[in-house]
């Protein structure tokens, strides 16, 4: 009789429950194990999101119905080691004529090259568009079947200083139309393809397009509204135009980024 | 004379604390006793009287409030943890009312058992043991199981386990309780037997008149003494 023997037979004689034990701790450490897989993996699935549609973005200045100054980013610069970048981002929806093809609540965003000092670049040299060109991200270039060179179009709606549902806001043509020229579609996981100030699972769809013939655009738009604005005080200072045909002037004056 | 007496119990004292923090709960009381070597006490007494707590004291499973207790002439309150266990495992040998056999191993094995506390058994240890198994009448059982084996049978395993190391003092807690009164006779008499065949020391626990009966002597507890 040795102490090997003694415990030899009583793992023999209690085979079974140390079988069942055994068979229980591998069950319960599987679970443990695969639970904390899978939230390490949806841990790390939100962030690499959160990274493609923020990049090194950490803070965001937002006015949803008014515009800042593009320059108000350098003046706002405190120091070297801080990056700021004016982008216009505007609602849209797009087509394509051929196929027919639709996607809806596009973001058109103007940019310039600041803004790709945010982004996660994979390539050395940040992408260079001319006017009516357009970087898109991929979810955008599936959905309308969409690649390099390729021609698409947009409806916008039309930035405007006052907001839509007010008095002197105008009635009519509310939209414009862009023709754009894909330069080229984004990486999956670089170039903020997935850039969006809103968290969501579904990425957004993106059409990036060069900042300032975004604010010419733009500016010609604001210029007649304020024309429009102008001439409706007048009027009704001297009391010789109702509510109801202000609404109507300002409307044909329009207010849009100009349809091409 | 010191060399006469194994044990002696001088003064002892057991109390337990009460539960509602009221007065603590006196199992014994000043209790003194000497047991020579190679005598056989029962020690009888109605339920609760401090039977039990008794051989617990002398058996160095529990620890008195209060006197002395010299086993051997060694004071055993003076002794630590691992002494304590050295003296059980060679100088002692316990038999409870349940055989307690390990179920895995042989009549054979478990009576070796208690060698493994220092080391593994001998080729002494195994001829003594086939010798006490073949003495009670369990020399053609060696290879059994426990589950294989009477009540009685097994608890003859447990007295031949009790009794492999050579003790000194052989304690025995209501050996016979789980038998009928056939086995219990033979087992008492058995006990009897080893008791001068082995010169062991023995102490019963019993509330069997007729096991008491066939020791050498009897001491009556009541409420924590002996009863004069």
């Amino acid at each position: 009789m040795t102490r090997g023997r003694l415990i030899f037979n009583s793992l023999t004689h209690h085979a079974r429950s140390h079988v069942g034990t055994l068979l229980g701790a591998i069950v319960a450490s599987a679970v443990l194990t695969g639970s904390l897989v899978v939230g390490d993996s949806v841990k790390k699935t939100l962030q690499n999101q959160a990274q493609q549609r923020l990049g090194h973005i950490q803070a965001a200045l937002v006015q949803h119905d008014r515009f800042f100054r593009a320059d108000l980013a350098n003046a706002i610069a405190l120091d070297d080691k801080t990056h700021f970048a004016p982008i216009l981002k505007l609602n849209a929806a797009g087509y394509v004529t051929d196929t027919k093809k639709r996607a809806n609540q596009i973001q058109l965003i103007g940019i310039d090259d600041s803004f790709w000092k945010q982004a996660l670049l994979k390539t050395i040299r940040p992408p260079i568009l001319k006017d009516g060109e357009a970087l898109i991200n991929p979810r955008l270039a599936a959905q309308l079947g969409l690649k390099a060179g390729d021609e698409f179009r947009l409806r916008i709606a039309k930035p405007s200083v006052l907001p839509r549902d007010a008095p002197l806001s105008v009635a009519e043509d509310l939209t414009a139309r862009l023709t754009l020229t894909v330069a080229k579609v984004t990486g999956v996981n670089s170039e903020l393809a997935n850039f969006s100030l809103r968290p969501g699972a579904v990425p957004p769809f993106n059409v990036f397009v060069p900042l300032a013939w975004l604010q010419k655009k733009s500016r010609t738009a604001r210029t007649r509204q304020r024309d429009a604005r102008e001439q409706y005080n007048t009027d009704s200072r001297t009391g010789s135009i109702g509510q109801c045909r202000a609404e109507k002037k300002l409307a044909h004056r329009g207010c849009g980024v100009g349809a091409d | 004379m010191a060399d006469v007496m194994l044990l002696q119990l001088k003064n002892i004292s057991r109390e337990f604390p009460s539960a509602e923090g009221g007065a603590p709960l006196e199992v014994l009381r000043g209790l003194s006793m000497e047991v020579a070597r190679g005598e056989s006490i029962a020690v009888v007494g109605p339920s609760g009287c401090g039977k039990s707590t008794l051989l617990n004291l002398i058996g160095t499973l529990d620890q008195p409030s209060g006197g002395t207790i010299n086993f051997d002439g060694r004071d055993l309150l003076g002794l630590d943890a691992d002494e304590l266990a050295l003296l059980r495992n060679r100088e002692m040998g316990f038999i409870f009312q349940s055989h307690h056999l390990l179920p895995q191993c042989t009549v054979m094995e478990n009576v070796l058992v208690p060698t493994l506390a220092h080391g593994r058994a001998t080729a002494t240890d195994e001829e003594r043991a086939r010798r006490l198994l073949d003495r009670v009448g369990l020399g053609e059982r060696l290879a059994h199981r426990p589950g294989q084996l009477s009540g009685g049978e097994r608890q003859r395993v447990a007295v031949v386990r009790a009794l492999i190391n050579e003790p000194q003092l052989l304690l025995a807690d209501e050996p016979t309780g789980a038998l009928d009164q056939a086995t219990a006779d033979q087992l008492g008499q058995l006990l009897v037997e080893l008791n001068a065949e082995e010169n062991v020391t023995l102490i019963t626990v019993t509330h069997s008149e007729k096991l008491a009966n066939q020791m050498a002597s009897t001491v009556e507890l009541k409420d924590g003494q002996i009863k004069s």
